[in-house]
C-alpha cells in the first residue's frame, strides 16, 4: 500500500473509513437522481406510444441509453488502467474497477431490458444473434474481471493485471458497438441509418423520439456513471485504507 | 395496438432492481468497513 492511496486517512482512527461525501458530490447525486426521474417521465409518460409495439417499445428510452453509459464506464476503466500503469497511482486502479462495476450494471441492465423486450416483439427471451451474443460476451468478460480481482491477493500485482485486463477488455464493447454494422444476419434493429435487412422490431423515430431520448441519453451516459464512479472511488479508498491496516496487524501479531 | 404493458414494467423492475443492488452494495460495503475499522482499532490498543 502506497502512501498516496492512504492520503485522505491521515488520522485514521480518528475519521470515517469513508469519508463524508464532498459538497459536489452530494449535489451531483441529487442532479442525477432528478435527471433520471424527468427521463422516465420523458420516456414512460410523455412519449406517444409507439402504435406497432406498444408500451413496452419505452424500455427504449433506458435500453439504448444504458448501453451508452455503460461504454463511458467502461472507457473511465481504460483511463484508469492506462494511467495506473503509467504512474502506479492506486486511485486510478479505483478508477478503473469503478468504471467495470457501473459499467457492468448497466450493461446488464440493457442486456435484460433488451431481453424482456425481445419476449413480446421476438417471440422470445433470447436468441443467440450476433448483437445479443457480443452483449452478453462483454458483461461476461467484466464479471470475469471482477473475479480476478478478488483472485490476487498483493495489491500491486492485482492492481497491475486488472490495468492490462480492463485495456484489452474494452475490445468486446467495441465489439458491441460495432457489429450490428459489420453483421447483416443480426435481427437487431439500428436506431441511427438504415437498420440491417433481417432487423425485427424496429419503430418509426420521430420528433418526439428524439426529444425523449437525447435527454436520456445524456443523463445515462454522464450523470449516472460519474455520480455512481464517484461514490465507488471514494469506497475504494476505504477498502485499500482497511486492507492496509489488516496487513500491518497480521504483521505485527506474526512477529 | 398490442398490449405489452406487463413487459414494460417488468422492464423497468429489473432496471431499478438493478440499479438498487448496486448501490445497496456501496452502503453494505462501506458499513462492513467501519466495523472492520472498528475491530482493527480494538486489535492495535492490545
Amino acid at each position: 500500500m502506497s502512501a498516496s492511496s492512504l492520503s485522505q486517512h491521515d488520522n485514521p482512527s480518528a475519521q470515517a473509513v469513508v469519508p463524508r461525501a464532498p459538497r459536489n458530490l452530494l449535489i451531483l447525486t441529487v442532479v442525477t437522481a432528478v435527471a433520471v426521474l424527468v427521463g422516465l417521465y420523458l420516456g414512460l409518460v410523455w412519449v406517444h406510444t409507439d402504435p406497432d409495439q406498444g408500451q413496452v417499445q419505452r424500455l427504449f428510452y433506458v435500453h439504448m441509453p444504458s448501453f451508452f453509459g455503460a461504454f463511458a464506464a467502461f472507457g473511465a476503466a481504460v483511463v484508469g488502467g492506462i494511467a495506473y500503469l503509467r504512474t502506479r497511482n492506486p486511485r486510478w486502479d479505483a478508477l478503473a474497477v469503478s468504471g467495470v462495476e457501473v459499467g457492468l450494471a448497466l450493461s446488464l441492465v440493457n442486456l435484460l431490458t433488451g431481453s424482456v423486450w425481445a419476449r413480446p416483439i421476438w417471440n422470445t427471451w433470447w436468441t443467440w444473434d450476433p448483437r445479443l451474443t457480443s452483449a452478453a460476451i462483454m458483461c461476461l468478460t467484466y464479471a470475469a474481471y471482477l473475479m480476478l480481482r478478488g483472485a490476487i491477493e498483493n495489491p500491486d500485482t492485482r492492481r497491475r493485471f486488472s490495468a492490462v485486463y480492463a485495456i484489452l477488455a474494452f475490445s468486446t464493447v467495441i465489439l458491441t458497438l460495432i457489429i450490428i454494422r459489420i453483421r447483416p444476419d443480426t435481427i437487431h434493429p439500428v436506431v441511427v441509418g438504415a437498420s440491417p435487412q433481417n432487423a425485427e422490431g424496429t419503430f418509426e423515430a420521430t420528433r418526439s423520439t428524439a426529444v425523449a431520448l437525447i435527454p436520456n441519453l445524456l443523463i445515462w451516459t454522464i450523470l449516472v456513471p460519474w455520480a455512481l464512479m464517484w461514490w465507488r472511488v471514494r469506497l475504494q479508498a476505504g477498502i485499500d485504507w482497511v486492507a492496509a491496516r489488516k496487513a500491518a496487524v497480521m504483521e505485527r501479531e506474526g512477529n | 395496438m398490442p398490449e405489452t404493458a406487463d413487459y414494460l414494467w417488468l422492464g423497468m423492475a429489473v432496471t431499478l432492481g438493478i440499479m438498487g443492488v448496486l448501490v445497496a452494495s456501496y452502503v453494505a460495503r462501506a458499513r462492513g468497513l467501519e466495523k472492520d475499522a472498528a475491530l482493527l482499532d480494538e486489535l492495535e490498543k492490545e
